[in-house]
């Protein structure tokens, strides 16, 4: 494992300028919508364990792309919707951190985080998960009562696993998006800005 | 050795005929479903039929950075990523878009 990663994160122009005068970029995520607090706090209590405990007063961790479009395309395309609201002005931040201070996981799956659902290693751990649910005629829907939400959250460990999993249920290895998240920027990891205005 | 007669060719066809539907339900069992919707797994995999569906009966959809946010009575019921692929993300979307957007 290499000890710096290049990775590429997405940022308002506001956000550039903070970054540009004050040297450091951190996130009170007071932007946050409602219906994500509780996944990006989930993804904020795994980074502290994980990796480290957040600067005073910050909570949420920043997010960026370390393999976009796979291993064969990681830096996002800036063509591509959905980045920002249209017409944004933003830039395209690449910067490179040191390996220890990021938590690397799979974009595909961290979608169980957000949904709230069962994150299964495959087509037939999918089945056995919705079986046993069935077996006790509870609906395949969060909230679930116990044991199954602990089985839901305990399996949302698997964002972490980046080569593993069933390829047939995961998609190739190589092929597999994957983001990073940290608690802080600095000015110095910067190595290239590019702005773009959001389609 | 003889031929065999019109009996057993039929025997022989009804049998095979169920081995086929064995082995297709088998076969469906293992790599897709369509429960209680339209969409089905994995073929529906699509941004664009995924996005159709999560605008019907009530559903709406929201671009909202990286994600589609799926509504319905003013509630999420799903987020989308821009990028579908053929994956287990796409199976559980499927299954609620089938649930509360009747696919």
């Amino acid at each position: 494992m290499e000890d710096s990663v290049r990775l590429w994160t997405l940022r308002t122009a506001p956000e550039r300028t903070l970054l540009e005068r004050q040297g450091v970029l951190r996130t009170d995520g007071r932007r946050i919508p409602l219906y994500r607090r509780n996944a990006y706090a989930w993804m904020g209590e795994q980074l502290a364990r994980r990796v480290g405990p957040p600067p005073p007063g910050c909570r949420y961790p920043l997010w960026a792309w370390v393999q976009y479009g796979g291993e064969d395309r990681p830096q996002p395309d800036l063509r591509a919707r959905g980045h920002c609201p249209p017409g944004t002005r933003a830039v395209r931040i690449e910067a490179v951190l040191p390996r220890q201070s990021i938590l690397l996981s799979d974009f595909q799956k961290w979608h169980a985080v957000l949904n709230r659902t069962y994150l299964a290693q495959s087509e037939s751990d999918a089945r056995a998960f919705e079986e046993s649910l069935q077996r006790v005629g509870v609906t395949d829907a969060w909230p679930y009562p116990e044991p199954f939400a602990s089985r839901v959250i305990q399996s949302w460990e698997r964002v972490f696993e980046l080569s593993e999993g069933d390829e047939a249920h995961w998609g190739p290895v190589r092929e597999r998006q994957l983001q990073a998240v940290f608690w802080e920027l600095h000015a110095e990891q910067v190595r290239r800005l590019t702005p773009f205005v959001a389609r | 050795m003889m031929a065999p007669g019109p009996q057993s060719k039929l025997k022989r066809s009804a049998s095979s005929t169920a081995a086929w539907v064995l082995l297709g339900a088998l076969l469906g069992s293992v790599t897709g479903f369509a429960a209680g919707g339209g969409l089905s797994y994995p073929g529906d995999c699509k941004s664009s039929t995924l996005q159709r569906a999560a605008s019907k009966n009530g559903c709406s959809t929201h671009s909202g950075s990286n994600h589609l946010t799926v509504k319905k009575d003013g509630k999420v019921i799903t987020q989308i990523p821009h990028t579908v692929k053929p994956n287990g993300t796409c199976r559980e979307i499927i299954k609620v878009l089938n649930t509360q957007c009747g696919g």
